[in-house]
């Protein structure tokens, strides 16, 4: 593939990519241009637009320890404490500029995973792996083509096994091994910005054992290739999409990432890019540590978006005159609050971080994953207060055609009114933004993206280190049993 | 003939800009258009500068506390934009062109 440098560039690879998508029931000739899209691709394409920009080179970039090149900081692998922190600032960035998830960075935490993984996968089995990966990954740094990290599989009853199910099908599955590779048949559910991505690094979902080998499956595959079928999901605000007027509250960028079913019937993938093939014992390690990796940045993304969300809360109280109410200023305090708590928690993590045996430095997993948690907490709590601190014109307010309409347009301007200085329209623009980015789809990303809560709590059980916790206050008491 | 004012030539470095405490573009703005005519910015990487002028969001200043103390430049730091944008050229003209 051509180089990507440019937002131009991103756009037209991706018409130039034929894949095969569904949008609501019909199937989609062009997904450049497709309206449902746009809006995730211009989230997506901030992410090449800034990199080229000295005032953010710093974040946006890195320097390459294959080739010393410098490259978008979506492919790099973490070489220090220094890249994990500058991820996260990298993310707070970004989420200042769209409002959104912008998508790059589930790919991203796919590679940083895989790096680690394969390289201990080759130390036990003596498999060609890490090699393997070092050149898929030369590749990406060079074209710097979008990647989706594929982790989640449809699962069916969860109380199984994936070799329990009654449908084989519902974990993503080896089929066949050929002497030129493998037959992959099954699905990934939930693929942050697969629509507008190049190719997909399907992982394994869970953590497996004896008898899963099938679904013990890491690769690299094109989105155009024979067998791949796209489903886009329905999210709350696909009809003002279409509309692209002020009611989409944040018009130019996506609410969420776009989320789509990938599925994968009879597709054929090379053997070169395939990176674990049937080691079940090192499933639960790329899991953990793709989850980790990806926990960590919710503090970042999150907490940069929860920083508008108050900006938005401001101005929408500023244009009704409650700017200086001291319950306002309260509330908008303890918004702050938390959203510098959820930053902090990303910094920490990144801070305490460690060199894996790769060479790739990995957070701390324990507080990675209480900053996931702390997300699907917080930004509620955060929406929440805009809720209340906007009030109740966020759920009545008129359509925009309602202010544009010759002969009723006057009501909506004259009865939507806040202070004086302020027009009608920027009040229900502001007000729109901050329905848009509180409510529906957006919430439910923050409780479920990067893993639910539950899978969090599971974390703590296994690393919170009760046993030496129960150690100490035994010391302290001056007990034994 | 009498020769033009000297223009000297400034590296232009940018922090990454993570969670700014004012508007550093707009900022850097306002220093550039004073500028015009008696400074040639150029980047890190570019030769023949002895002057960094370092835009920083915030106070922690991330890329000056990277370049530490020895290295052979001259740094203008600035951090916030409570100083008028020409003294910012005052400073960065201090020790005349080169």
């Amino acid at each position: 593939m051509k180089r990507i440098e440019t937002k131009e560039d991103y756009v037209m690879s991706l018409k130039d990519q034929k894949v095969r998508i569904y949008y609501n029931g019909q199937l989609v000739e062009d997904r450049s241009t497709h309206p449902g899209f746009v809006p995730h691709i211009n989230s997506a394409a901030k992410t090449y637009e800034l990199a080229l920009m000295p005032e953010y080179e710093d974040l946006m970039t890195a320097k390459s320890h294959l080739t010393g090149k410098r490259i978008s900081r979506f492919t790099h692998i973490h070489q220090s404490i220094d890249d994990l922190i500058k991820k996260v600032q990298m993310l707070r960035l970004i989420s200042h500029e769209t409002a959104s998830c912008y998508q790059r960075c589930v790919g991203f935490d796919a590679l940083n995973a895989l790096y680690m993984t394969t390289y201990e996968i080759d130390e036990k089995y003596g498999t060609p792996y890490f090699k393997r990966f070092e050149e898929y990954l030369k590749r990406i740094q060079d074209e710097n083509f979008m990647l989706v990290g594929g982790m989640t599989d449809p699962k069916g009853d969860r109380s199984k096994r994936p070799s329990e199910q009654a449908d084989p099908d519902l974990f993503t599955r080896v089929v066949e091994k050929r002497k030129d590779g493998v037959i992959i048949n099954g699905a990934k559910a939930h693929q942050t910005g697969a629509v507008n991505s190049h190719e997909i690094m399907i992982l394994p979902t869970q953590a497996m054992g004896p008898g899963d080998e099938a679904y013990a499956i890491a690769a690299a595959i094109p989105l155009d290739v024979p067998g791949i079928t796209m489903i886009f999901g329905r999210q709350t605000n696909e009809e003002r999409k279409v509309e692209a007027s002020l009611d989409a509250g944040n018009v130019d960028f996506g609410m969420v990432g776009g989320e789509a079913l990938v599925v994968f019937e009879n597709v054929f993938v090379p053997w070169e890019r395939v990176f674990m093939c049937g080691e079940v014992d090192f499933c639960g390690t790329l899991v953990e540590r793709f989850a980790t990796l990806h926990r960590q940045n919710y503090g970042g993304c999150k907490g940069g978006i929860a920083d508008i969300i108050v900006g938005a809360s401001a101005l929408a109280a500023q244009y009704q005159g409650t700017l200086n109410a001291s319950h306002i200023k309260d509330k908008l305090v303890e918004m702050t609050h938390l959203a510098e708590t959820v930053y902090s928690g990303s910094v920490a993590c990144s801070a305490l971080g460690s060199k894996t045996k790769s060479g790739a430095y990995y957070p701390d997993p324990l507080l990675a994953n209480c900053t996931k948690h702390n997300i699907t907490r917080h930004i509620y709590e955060i929406s929440r207060l805009a809720h209340d601190v906007a009030g109740g014109i966020l759920a009545t307010l008129p359509f925009s055609r309602d202010l544009n309409n010759a002969e009723i347009g006057k009501y909506v301007e004259k009865f939507m009114k806040g202070v004086s200085g302020v027009s009608t329209e920027t009040r229900m623009k502001v007000l729109r933004l901050l329905e848009n980015m509180t409510g529906g789809t957006a919430l439910v990303e923050s409780m479920h993206g990067a893993g639910s809560p539950q899978s969090q709590r599971v974390m703590y059980q296994r690393l919170g280190k009760l046993p030496e916790k129960m150690r100490m206050a035994r010391k302290l008491a001056k007990v034994n049993e | 003939m009498r020769a033009g004012p000297a223009v000297k030539k400034v590296a232009l470095k940018y922090c990454g800009g993570c969670d700014c405490t004012y508007d550093r573009l707009a900022y850097a703005k306002r220093i550039l258009a004073v500028a015009q005519g008696r400074i040639r910015w150029v980047s890190m990487e570019g030769e023949g500068f002895n002057t960094i002028l370092m835009i920083h969001g915030c106070h922690v200043a991330c890329p000056e506390e990277k370049l530490g103390r020895n290295h052979p430049w001259r740094i203008v730091s600035v951090s916030d934009d409570r100083v008028a944008p020409e003294e910012i050229i005052d400073k960065l003209l201090e020790r005349g062109g080169e």
